[in-house]
């Protein structure tokens, strides 16, 4: 599928989501933009001659994501790349933090912010160097973070698509990112064949979509990809009565859940981040309900 | 290096967004209006064993305060890979279905109508009836004077519904009573 087409599928099911569900009108108006700009940088990015990595068996083999404890300073200008498109329409996007996004472009543009350290903060999760970063730029660390993740989202996409193939056809199997190490936003379950004459109702295959950098790999049904528990008495979904395709499935081991979009019968399958915005409903009743998101995302922090 | 799952979890979890929408400009309420209206339903997946045939598939079924509600092929289970075959997909019918009977019935010989009888009713009778039947017709010998311990006027029919346990008790009950007329509707 080439860019034309992705950005289509990306506005045809926005426009079915805001037609079903009105009042998502504001989110969808924040993020549809972002989304598409996501895309279109990956797409630039991969023109420009930034190429995917060859995947390491050795490392996929011990599950380690390829880019959780990488150098990541030859990725420094590709990332600036990306920071140049996507910070203004997060600007756009997100008034409330605009001006700490204007802050960090700058930044960015005057050398005055280590792009290596900044990327790999992310990866990591250094919480400690991202708040260094921060308070030297004089921005709030959770934009800085949210930026930045953003900005390194189209970069990830871009050199880890090997990366992710190797690993579905390899049976990853964890919780976990193969490319980044990042837990999961959203699970889709499709189905694992077409019915015929003979075999029918064919099982939903459940396929984990990266809250960092969208890459996607297989992973079982049966189990929390949170905390890898599999008793099935702690493990249950929930979905708006006569809705079962917007699914939250939940563990009680760990008070966890993953917002899903059941596909296995649906003709056409939704575009991933807008599925996890179609449940930010169930978002908002499964944190009312005291369970956490699998992972936070731009979109599923609530206010309290 | 050895990383561990745990410090994987770690970084991960680590790398949460701790903005809300609230703070980066959006408002929330129009959705959190709509979520309150929602009525929440669910359900447990459990993993169980089709119980139609030796291949013993794996099957998702969904449970909801302890009753079948949905059943699909389990996808991660690697000789099916979620497929399942017509009987199997219906197995939900197997559990919900308004067509079950859950006492017996009885059609006396020459009516039309069915009876509902209790299981103390019934067994007695099929006891009764088996029991006499078996008495008259018990054969030790055949006609060549050979040994055969059976008894030829009793035919059981099994119903494809019946699953692998119920099967081999039903056979090993009938090959004890001497029983040799048994067939499957599956077969007809």
């Amino acid at each position: 599928m080439d860019r034309s087409q992705e950005l289509e599928r990306l506005r045809t099911w926005t426009e079915r989501l805001r037609t079903e569900n009105a009042s998502l009108a504001g989110v969808l108006d924040a993020f549809a933009p972002l989304f598409a700009e996501l895309l279109k940088t990956r797409a630039a990015l991969l023109a420009a001659g930034l190429s995917p990595v060859d995947p390491d068996p050795q490392r996929l083999a011990r599950r380690l994501p390829r880019f959780v404890d990488a150098p990541l300073g030859e990725y420094a200008q590709a990332f600036l790349a990306s920071a140049r498109r996507i910070l203004p329409v997060m600007a756009r996007s997100f008034p409330g933090i605009s001006e700490d996004l204007r802050k960090l472009m700058y930044a960015l543009e005057s050398d005055a912010v280590d792009s290596a350290a900044l990327m790999e903060g992310v990866v990591r999760g250094d919480e400690a160097a991202l708040a260094r970063q921060a308070k030297s730029l004089g921005v709030d660390a959770r934009s800085l973070e949210l930026a930045a993740g953003l900005a390194l989202r189209p970069v990830l996409e871009a050199v880890g698509s090997e990366v992710a193939r190797a690993a579905t056809l390899g049976a990853w199997g964890q919780g976990y990112c193969p490319v980044c190490g990042a837990l999961p936003a959203l699970a889709i379950l499709r189905s694992s064949g077409q019915d015929d004459a003979y075999l029918k109702n064919h099982g939903g295959q459940r396929w984990l979509h990266c809250s960092r950098c969208a890459a996607q790999w297989r992973f079982q049904r049966h189990a929390c990809p949170h905390c890898g528990n599999e008793e099935h008495g702690t493990l249950e979904y929930r979905h708006p009565e006569g809705r079962a395709e917007a699914r939250a499935d939940l563990c009680r081991k760990c008070n966890r859940y993953l917002a899903t979009c059941d596909a296995s019968g649906a003709l056409d399958e939704p575009v991933a981040d807008v599925a996890a915005l179609g449940l930010l409903p169930m978002d908002v009743v499964m944190q009312r309900d005291g369970f956490a998101p699998v992972a936070r995302t731009a979109w599923n922090s609530l206010d309290p | 290096m050895d990383i561990s799952r745990r410090s994987f979890l770690k970084v991960a979890g680590a790398g949460t967004v701790g903005l809300t929408l609230g703070q980066l400009g959006l408002d929330l309420r129009p959705v959190a209006a709509h979520a309150y209206a929602m009525k929440i339903d669910g359900a447990r997946e459990v993993i169980s064993i089709c119980p139609f045939c030796s291949c013993c598939c794996n099957v998702l079924m969904h449970v909801k305060d302890g009753t079948v509600v949905n059943v699909e092929g389990d996808p991660d289970y690697p000789v099916s890979q979620g497929a399942l075959c017509a009987k199997g997909a219906a197995l939900l019918t197997m559990h919900v279905n308004d067509h079950r009977l859950t006492k017996p019935l009885y059609r006396a010989p020459g009516s039309a109508h069915w009876e509902e009888k209790d299981w103390d009713w019934t067994l007695a009778r099929i006891a009764r009836r088996l029991k006499d039947t078996r008495d008259r017709d018990f054969k030790t010998v055949n006609d060549k004077g050979q040994t055969v311990n059976r008894v030829e006027s009793i035919f059981q029919l099994g119903t494809s519904q019946m699953d692998n346990e119920e099967c081999a008790v039903s056979h090993q009950m009938l090959r004890g009573l001497g029983v040799v007329h048994i067939d499957h509707q599956a077969r007809i």
